[in-house]
């Protein structure tokens, strides 16, 4: 469903992203892992051109996602339409979770099916009341987001992204803000979302999660993939030495 | 030393100054509006990743910081009727100079209102697969805005008291009707004064509605 192919990513002279090659399934939960600085989230927000990049090739469901490419080997930047076309085919939840702080949750919720789908808000506003009912929202909907806890807020920011009924959910580090007590709340939801087949890639630190939940485990290092593989064999028997340093040094902590 | 004051002169002009008092708003709004408009444009331009928008921005916005508001309006008045053959009435000569004059302190505020809305606002916005317009009109600018009202409303002050500066073009406004005045009753310290209280009339209104709004924005996040 995704396809990632050689794609190499410079900030400036920064080369963060050295030759990635990605594959995703659909229904599949695919989570990545290693150091930061390692072109994680980087990854991530070329997969909905969020940043662009340089050479390569990202796909969902053989669309090219950003450039189209000419017979000669050329490529030129697809129109803004065209993107924010293939952008609302995947949802996004940030580390930050990036609620809009002048709309309340619903609002929020309702925002991305109105403005860009052009729905009428009555179904909208059903379609919104019941995905906050799913993350445990159902008494948060006309909240603004500052009055919310991290936990709370980033469960809106799920549903807000789950509201344009998104072929693949995008979730970078979606736990990283929080405060320890809150990321079991996050993760559940995360957790029934991958039980009801929804297509996932996943950046995080949580190895618990990436253990149970997981299909496929990426582990990257300095802008390349260094390994890939189902959680079990990955955890317990890498077959990379840098896989093995960094699960050693996360797991002891 | 004795002086008498003799503000019962004055208050018997009083016509004078809400004739001025009109003028002075007129232009303050003329101005507010082209300022406004043009200065969004401007500091959009400012903040774009294309150097074709951003250059011709940073250079009219310098331009018109650096050089004098007076200098401009002299320009507009004077000299572009010998360069183009163009020639402005004076009224819209000061409107249209000072409204030249108000974009560039307002695009600066806009650009740096927009920049304040973390990266991470936009990226959401995009994620949504919103376009660039439709994120900045719905979610970057409103909550931009909020930001730009205290600075906003200081340029508005400055600008309400740079309408002094139509005198110059002999336009009707509060100065060159004091000053008129002064000449017919010799009497500048109180004009002067009074012409003080009728600018602060006109600006202290301003500044309490600026405080108004920004206590019901902090209730509503």
């Amino acid at each position: 469903m995704i396809r990632v192919r050689n794609l190499h990513k410079y900030f400036g002279r920064l080369h963060v992203l050295r030759g990635v090659d990605l594959d995703v399934e659909r229904g599949e939960v695919l989570v990545i892992i290693g150091p930061s600085g390692s072109g994680k989230s980087t990854l991530l927000k070329c997969i909905n051109f969020l940043e662009d990049y340089q050479t390569g090739q990202v796909h969902i469901d053989d669309e090219s996602v950003g450039y189209d490419f000419q017979p000669d080997g050329r490529r030129r930047r697809q129109r803004d339409r065209r993107i924010s076309q293939i952008r609302a085919e995947m949802g996004m939840v940030f580390q930050d979770f990036n609620l809009f702080p002048h709309k309340s949750v619903l609002q929020n919720v309702m925002e991305g099916p109105t403005i860009v789908k052009r729905e009428p808000a009555a179904s909208v506003r059903e379609l919104a009341v019941e995905l906050l009912r799913k993350v445990g929202l159902a008494d948060k909907v006309d909240a603004f987001p500052a009055t919310l806890s991290g936990g709370q807020q980033q469960r809106a920011a799920i549903a807000r992204a789950l509201a344009m009924r998104p072929k693949v959910m995008l979730f970078d580090e979606p736990t990283s803000a929080l405060d320890p007590e809150l990321v079991g709340e996050v993760l559940d939801v995360m957790k029934a979302l991958a039980a009801d087949g929804m297509t996932m890639v996943v950046v995080t630190h949580e190895m618990g999660f990436a253990r149970e939940v997981g299909h496929q485990v990426v582990m990257m290092d300095r802008g390349v993939v260094v390994e890939t593989g189902p959680p079990r064999a990955l955890f317990e028997s890498p077959a990379q030495p840098r896989t093995a340093e960094f699960l050693g040094k996360v797991l002891r902590s | 030393m004795s002086y008498t004051w003799r503000f019962d002169v004055v208050w018997s002009y009083r016509e004078v100054f809400l004739r001025g008092a009109a003028v002075t708003a007129e232009l303050t709004a003329g101005a507010l509006v082209i300022g406004l408009l043009l200065g969004l444009a401007l500091g959009i331009a400012k903040g774009s990743r294309f150097a074709m928008c951003r250059v011709p921005a940073v250079i009219f916005i310098e331009f018109f910081r650096s050089t004098p508001a007076l200098v401009q309006l002299v320009w507009i008045y004077y000299a572009m009727p010998i360069v183009t053959g163009l020639q402005l009435g004076s009224f819209v000569s000061v409107t249209l100079g000072l409204g030249l004059n108000a974009a560039a302190y307002f695009a600066e505020i806009f650009r740096a209102g927009i920049a304040s809305i973390a990266r991470g606002q936009m990226d959401a916005a995009r994620s949504l697969g919103m376009r660039y317009p439709q994120a900045m009109r719905r979610i970057i600018l409103p909550q931009a805005i909020r930001r730009m009202v205290p600075p906003f409303i200081n340029e508005i002050a400055n600008l309400v008291k740079l309408t002094t500066l139509a005198s110059v073009l002999a336009v009707g406004e509060l100065l060159h009707e004091a000053q008129n005045l002064i000449t017919n009753t010799y009497r500048p310290l109180e004009v002067y004064s009074a012409l003080a209280v009728t600018f602060a009339a006109i600006i202290f209104p301003v500044l309490l509605l600026a405080r108004r709004l920004e206590s019901v924005w902090r209730i509503h996040g």
